[in-house]
């Protein structure tokens, strides 16, 4: 299919490219680029973000197209989809209200609270708030919340997750919500939310104490919180560089590296009240990461997670409010390493405690897949719950009344596909509750009875259905469209299964082409690379990461993405592959990879092969240029690391231990002394502000290949940081440019 | 020329040591024209050319009459001495070389190394009787009636350094000199910088002690001290006794910093410099006539506004101390005499400009405007206020007695008084060929004033110390080095060496053409040169490179027969190299170089592209359709602005540590801008920053991490306004390079410039 003839310009309207000149058929690939970077607009509705109401087992959810917008409430119980106003009568009765007819078409709002059990609807409308009676469809103005009251009430940012990429962090609500413990000068302080009165808890002077609300946790009955103290004694400090005052400004922001001094996470507990905060006992706290778990249910102890700097210990400790001493509750080692920073599950989401407040949940590798395990408060393992040689990814819910513990898992036969499964808290009844290949993501009702399930595969575009606990189907209560995806000549991307280098390793991998794909042409071949041992790189579900790897295809490459051996989500042995190792084997594994795929695909041409990635997605960039150069002739690297020493302590110990346990190790995992290698051309972007990756990682590479006489590309992105947020279609367009430049698709597909 | 305050901001890049016939050229991706590889070797050879010119320069060592010398010639395998009769010319050998090494046998025991003189240094004692020499670490006397050599007790190394000036520090910005102790005139003292403080050192015994003791960081004193902070050869000033010096002591605390980064430290370090921006805080410098003996510190009364002090040197009887005080503005001068036990002044001289007296312009610099006549009753001035440089004489109460020189040319330097026979020595531009560099002379008391050097060029002559006679090193563009020998009244005696070019004939050199052609204004003549390929067919088409320096201090254009390395090296890849100086320079007069005044940034590029343009309109070989253009600091700034005010005649340029807003630039364009607050509107039109979105062509960014000239942060500030314009942009960044590259950064700069005019200029 060629793109001009098919599609036209129709699907292309909104572009410039086309109304300006429907014939240009260079251009047109540009303007599918274009187009499906846009992808996640084209995708519409099949998503729902349930409101539970109050009888635990209905919501509500808004429909919203722009011009008619419809509340539908979804009763599970009686499988029932309704619109839950009557649209017509409650716009005249709005407009009566208003004195006006109100905007757009269906409803004008999107969003309400209830109010009086749920009998009235609070809603906001020009400017003003307003009370609908549900049975009257009478509408009265609302007492105004003034901007202040709502801003009393409701957590305020602490502070953005800058400058390293992390979420943005917001003020903790007590329980009981009367109070928001935030922080002020690296103090701990508390807000209430009845006068907005803010009071200090702590009043540590010293510069390198500094107290969080990050993961800070309430005790049931508000009076206590428990939150970390970070204390910066002897930690390094990196540079951020404000080149562009008037004056340069260097701003100094801690960064342990490996082998560094660690800050040491004290975990106090602060009496709201009496506002002394008592130390847990964490034993001395150097060379330890911590977690808060939370206080069980009766406010008796708070679980705290201590994980040794080498990853390799994990202890449970339940802490004593009053006099912070602690008790060893259970224990997890490894002789390799324990989750690492993986996310899925992350370590401390290890611990999962039950309601009953007399057992918890843990999820562990012990067996070489990760399993569920129920163990009382005393250490003592009570049941294994699950087996097989599948990993459990996270606990999502547990019912003690009903018996149960709902979770993830990769359990089926396509191995990345994340389904609901759940398990009888006596071992028995492990059943799959969703349908579906692909992703599924569930909401559970707060009666623990019905779930809202929303999946997606890279093939098949979002749904939305309700199913019992049981696993029963209610209701489909949404399917994506993607008409518009269509008019683009969309096609399905490809997943694929290859062998590692070692010949016998499956690898998963996603394969995508141009929508005007012909199998008799030759097409450049770029590959989008992660390679971290913490993260499944090629993409599960429909929508796109920011990398959109559809679109750089359109512009008439090959896309190709991978994981390989050492990356996590298939068990020990699988991901163990990279400890003390990484940056040893996963070139190996891709270029591997690559030849396995395009083995059987002659329209792949592999003497074209681009690569690129962010972070360790860049190490691994640079690492295939200088390490299989013969492979890769063009690659870009967005915010490199070059050098393990440079890097994060948290980020590599686990995975390479120690420096002193693993010289060598330490040493071939750096690039800089391998910049000679370089063959092909090699850019490096990076951003100013960066300290998880530290722009220094750059600036070394840039220094070895200068040293090595080997010429490179760069972009540097001023007070930019590990996300380029500010600067994103900039650097799109380099990437774009850059393949397109140097690897050379087809003629008349693109013109820079 | 005499020495002074050493001045570079803005030094022009300089082709160091590239080693011919290592073609390393591992950095170059591209494939060019099918010759590539023969092309790529001519750039190597061609931008080391000077190095293959042999021969055509000598040092002199004066005797004892002050007019015979002698020199050395020739390598360690061939050196011969040779002494010069200065009445006929005569040249004979100093040492006969298979005497000199048949007696070292026998004194080493064994035969010496090499084939000539084995010691390329060696001293004439006294009466000329015996020289005295080194050899493998042993001292030994020659007698010159015999050759008998007698090996002489070996000063110990530490006797011997105690007479070395030691390096305090290393030059603190790129390219500076490196700050050594001051010796003493009785040479018995070396006054040196430490903990803030001035401290001698005694030539005798190697004992320290502190001169001063209240200095501390940021309000220190220093023998090399400058209100703006640049490094200069040493400020401070012994007294003709050796028991005071006058020296200054800077208060850096409200002066900006501006932080280096270390980035390649195991964990980042950040290095924080005192950067004086344009309109920002100086240093406040005061200067003081330090006792030796009493260490009493009698301050000089100077005044205390913004401006820049320097002293000149003592009258010979020691009861004044002369000093040179420069406005901030760069309008006034004043020659200051400070009584040497009050500290109270007066003014000699009190020079005024409407625009800006000499700037940082280094031929001459202001601080080279003054010159004593031995007697130290008076002094000759130079000064521009006819709108040339021209030399007046004035009596020491600053009363004029006599106007020396006057003509539409400019004096550039005094070359030497002989105040015996009356005569004043001294450059100029005085010909028709506006740039050649001659020697004159003329008479303090009246006697007109003639040329004493012949050959169109550049001459550099050495006076003997009686003034007889001077050695003229002169060449020009075509013409290799010679050395002649002169009578003081100009007239040939010897022509004592001329430089071989065999090996430049060779390679098919050609010398470069000089052109002249109008500035934008229509009548003004601007000057030039074009390098061409050697293999240059006039029938073909070539791509045009400029290279760029324009800024205000400095002629660019070579002249001389060594300075167009760069310009032939990027010829030898197919280009045709144009260089030129435009309106706003030096060297030709008030009203040319003012042109520049308030307007930096502003009649540059377009007085450059305006010439291109001519050039090309005669010579059909040029092709404008491909036009590059490089230059490093003001260079790398001009490039920049080729780049965005004329896009449509320039293509591609590399900017090497360029400057990309005046306002993020050193004080030292105030000289021509004035000050941020009193010119808002010529700072703003010459930051390229906001016509980043013009950039229309190819640009590539090159800067040190460590550069404190053009500071680092303008090559980012220039990033960021072409991604904020969403222009695309090329960059090499040098990690822990300073505003002069070392020889590796430099040849990988080179390989990457070359790469990129070939890639994106496509030479046939």
């Amino acid at each position: 299919m060629r793109i001009g003839s098919t599609i036209g310009c129709a699907a292309l309207a909104a572009l410039p490219v086309c109304s300006r000149a429907q014939q240009a058929a260079p251009n047109h690939r540009d303007a599918v680029y274009r187009a499906v970077l846009e992808f996640p607009s084209l995708v519409k509705g099949g998503v729902v973000v349930p409101q539970w109401m109050a009888d635990s087992s209905s919501f509500w959810y808004a429909d919203s197209m722009p011009d008619r917008t419809v509340i539908y409430r979804v009763d599970a119980r009686k499988n029932e989809r309704t619109p839950l106003f009557d649209t017509p009568r409650l716009r005249r009765s709005l407009a009566s209200a208003l004195g006006h007819e109100p905007p757009y078409a269906g409803l004008p709002f999107s969003a309400f609270t209830f109010a009086n059990a749920e009998r009235s609807v609070r809603f906001s409308l020009e400017g003003r708030d307003w009370l609908l009676d549900r049975d009257s469809y009478q509408i009265t103005p609302a007492a105004a919340v003034t901007a202040a009251e709502r801003e009393r009430t409701t957590a305020q940012l602490v502070r953005r997750g800058f400058p390293t990429t992390g979420p943005d962090l917001f003020e903790v609500a007590s329980p009981d919500r009367h109070w928001f413990a935030t922080e002020r000068s690296a103090n701990l302080w508390v807000r209430s939310a009845l006068d907005g009165r803010a009071e200090p808890l702590t009043r540590d002077t010293a510069k390198t104490l500094v107290w969080s609300v990050a993961g800070a946790k309430w005790a049931p009955n508000g009076l206590r919180i428990a939150a970390i103290r970070t204390n910066l004694t002897g930690v390094a400090v990196v540079p951020i560089l404000h080149w562009l005052k008037p004056t340069e400004e260097v701003e100094w922001y801690p960064f342990t590296k490996v082998g560094g001094p660690m800050p040491r996470n004290e975990v106090y507990l602060i009496d709201v009240l009496r506002k002394e905060p008592v130390r847990v006992d964490l034993g001395s706290g150097a060379d330890n990461y911590v977690s808060i778990v939370g206080w069980l249910p009766d406010g008796s102890e708070l679980l705290v997670l201590r994980m040794s700097r080498d990853f390799k210990r994990l202890d449970l400790l339940a802490a004593n409010p009053v006099s912070g001493a602690t008790r060893l509750v259970l224990t997890e080692s490894s002789d390799t390493f324990i989750k690492g920073i993986g996310a899925n599950p992350g370590w401390a989401n290890l611990v999962t405690p039950l309601e009953d407040g007399k057992r918890l949940v843990l999820i562990s590798e012990r067996d070489g897949w990760d399993h569920l395990y129920l163990y009382d408060l005393t250490g003592t393992l009570i049941k294994r719950l699950t087996s097989g040689t599948w990993p459990v990814l996270r606990v999502i819910a547990t019912d003690v009344k009903g018996g149960w513990v709902y979770f993830t898992g990769h359990a089926e036969s396509r191995l990345y596909d994340t389904h609901v499964y759940r398990v009888k808290l006596d071992g028995t009844g492990f059943a799959r509750l969703t349908e579906g290949n692909g992703q599924h993501h569930a909401v559970f009702s707060p009666s623990k009875t019905y779930f809202v399930d929303t999946y997606s595969s890279i093939d098949r575009p979002p749904t939305t259905e309700v199913r019992s606990v049981e696993g029963k189907l209610v209701q489909t209560i949404a399917r994506a469209t993607i008409d518009s995806l269509k008019a683009l000549g969309w096609k399905e991307p490809e997943e694929y299964i290859v062998k590692a280098a070692d010949g016998t390793t499956d690898l998963y991998g996603n394969l995508y082409k141009p929508f005007d794909f012909d199998p008799a042409r030759k097409y450049p071949v770029v590959e989008y690379i992660y390679g971290g041992p913490q993260t499944v790189n090629a993409t599960k579900t429909f929508s796109q990461a920011w990398v959109a790897e559809q679109a750089l295809a359109q512009l008439g490459f090959i896309v190709v993405v991978v994981d390989g051996r050492g990356t996590p989500e298939r068990g020990r042995a699988f991901q163990d592959f990279v400890y003390k190792n990484f940056g040893r084997n996963e070139i190996t594994d891709h270029v591997a990879a690559l030849k396995g795929v395009a083995a059987s695909r002659p329209y792949m041409d592999m003497s074209r092969v681009g690569i690129y990635g962010g972070s360790w997605g860049g190490y691994m960039t640079v690492r295939a240029m200088v390490t299989a150069p013969e492979t890769y002739s063009v690659g870009i690297a967005t915010f490199p690391v070059g050098d393990l020493y440079d890097h994060a302590a948290s980020a590599i110990e686990p995975y390479m231990g120690l420096i002193a346990n693993n010289r060598d190790g330490y040493e071939h995992g750096s690039s800089l002394r391998m910049a000679g290698n370089l063959k092909g051309k090699l850019l490096l972007i990076g951003g100013t502000n960066d300290v998880n990756a530290t722009f220094s990682a750059t600036i070394k590479l840039v220094d070895a290949f200068t040293r090595a006489n080997r010429p490179y590309d760069l972009r540097v992105f001023a007070e930019q940081n590990h996300s380029l947020a500010g600067v994103n279609d900039y650097w799109r367009a380099t990437v774009r440019d850059y393949f397109v430049k140097y690897l050379k698709p087809e003629a008349g597909s693109f013109s820079p | 020329m005499s020495g002074g305050r050493r001045v570079t901001p803005v030094p022009r890049l300089v082709a160091i040591g590239v080693a011919l016939g290592a073609l390393g050229s591992a950095a170059t991706a591209q494939t060019p024209a099918r010759d590539s590889a023969a092309r790529e070797r001519a750039f190597w050879q061609f931008l080391g050319y000077p190095s293959l010119v042999k021969g055509g320069a000598l040092t002199p060592r004066w005797m004892a009459d002050g007019a015979s010398f002698w020199y050395v010639q020739g390598g360690p395998d061939s050196a011969v001495a040779y002494r010069v009769d200065p009445a006929t010319g005569a040249i004979t050998p100093l040492l006969d070389v298979p005497r000199t090494r048949r007696a070292l046998a026998v004194a080493l025991g064994h035969d010496p190394p090499y084939r000539g003189l084995p010691f390329a240094d060696l001293t004439l004692l006294p009466e000329e009787k015996a020289v005295r020499f080194t050899l493998e670490g042993r001292d030994f006397l020659l007698a010159l009636s015999d050759y008998s050599i007698t090996p002489v007790p070996t000063q110990p190394t530490a006797e011997r350094n105690r007479y070395v000036p030691q390096v305090v520090r290393p030059g603190r910005y790129g390219g500076d000199p490196d700050l050594k102790e001051v010796l003493s005139p009785d040479r018995r003292w070396f006054a040196r910088d430490q903990d803030h403080n001035i401290w001698i050192r005694s030539t005798v015994d190697g004992r320290m002690e502190p001169l001063t003791t209240d200095g501390v960081a940021d309000w220190e004193w220093s023998t090399s001290v400058n209100s703006d902070l640049s490094e200069t050869d040493a400020t401070a000033k012994w007294s003709p006794d050796g028991l005071r010096l006058a020296v200054m002591k800077a208060d850096t605390r409200n002066v900006a910093r501006v932080p280096l980064l270390h980035w390649l430290k195991p964990t980042e370090e950040v290095e924080w410099r005192p950067y004086v921006k344009a309109g920002g805080p100086m240093a406040a410098v005061d200067l003081y006539i330090v006792d030796l003996l009493s260490k009493r510190q009698l301050k000089v009364d100077v005044g205390h506004a913004d401006q820049y002090v320097i002293p000149i040197s003592w009258v010979p009887d020691g009861s004044e101390l002369l000093v040179y005080r420069m406005s901030r503005d760069y309008k006034t001068l004043d020659v200051l005499a400070a009584d040497a036990r009050t500290g109270a002044t007066r003014i000699l001289v009190h020079e005024t400009q409407k625009t800006f007296i000499k700037g940082i312009s280094s031929l001459p610099a202001w601080t080279q405007l003054f010159t004593p006549v031995g007697d130290g009753k008076r002094f000759l001035w130079l000064s521009e206020r006819d709108g040339w440089d021209h030399l007046y004489l004035y009596g020491m109460d600053g009363a004029l007695i006599r106007r020396l020189t006057s003509g539409a040319f400019p004096v550039l330097s005094v070359a030497g008084v002989d105040e015996k026979q009356g005569w004043v020595y001294f450059y100029a531009h005085a010909e028709p060929r506006l740039y050649d560099t001659h020697l004159y002379r003329v008479g303090l008391d009246g006697r007109p004033a003639e040329r004493l050097t012949q050959g169109s060029g550049q001459h550099a002559v050495v006076l003997s110390p009686s003034n007889n006679v001077f050695i003229d090193t002169h060449s020009s563009l075509d013409r290799p080095p010679a050395v002649e020998l002169r009578s003081a009244g100009g007239k040939l005696i010897k022509v004592l060496a001329r430089a071989s070019v065999d090996s430049l004939t060779a390679l098919g050199w050609k010398a470069p053409e000089e052109f002249v052609v109008k500035a934008a204004d229509g009548a003004t003549d601007l000057y030039g040169v074009i390098v061409k390929p050697a293999d240059f067919d006039a029938a073909r088409r070539y791509p045009v490179i400029e290279y760029i320096y324009g800024g205000p201090q400095l002629v660019n254009m070579p002249r001389a027969f060594g300075q167009s390395a760069m310009q032939q090296g990027f010829a030898q890849l197919g280009f045709v190299v144009v260089t030129l100086d435009a309106r706003g320079t030096t060297e030709r007069g008030k009203a040319f170089q003012d042109v520049v005044y308030g307007n930096f940034g502003r009649n540059e590029i377009p007085d450059h592209a305006g010439a291109l343009k001519q050039l090309a309109a005669a010579r059909p070989y040029m092709d404008l359709g491909r036009v590059g253009i490089f230059g490093g600091s003001w260079g790398g700034y001009m490039t920049v602005r080729a780049m965005v005010l004329a896009p449509d005649v320039y293509h591609v340029g590399v900017a090497r540590y360029p400057v990309g807003d005046l306002y993020d630039h050193w004080s030292l364009i105030e000289a021509y801008m004035g000050m941020p607050q009193d010119n808002r509107a010529g700072y703003d039109y010459g930051s390229s920053l906001r016509l980043a979105g013009n950039l229309k062509g190819h640009l590539l960014l090159t800067h040190g991490t460590n550069d404190v000239n053009a500071t680092f942060s303008a090559t980012m500030k220039i990033v960021d306004a072409l991604t904020r314009a969403n222009k695309p942009y090329d960059l090499r960044i040098f990690p822990e390079e300073s505003h002069a590259f070392s020889a590796a950064a430099h040849r990988y700069w080179l390989e990457t410039t070359k790469s990129y005019f070939i890639e994106h200029l496509r030479p046939e």
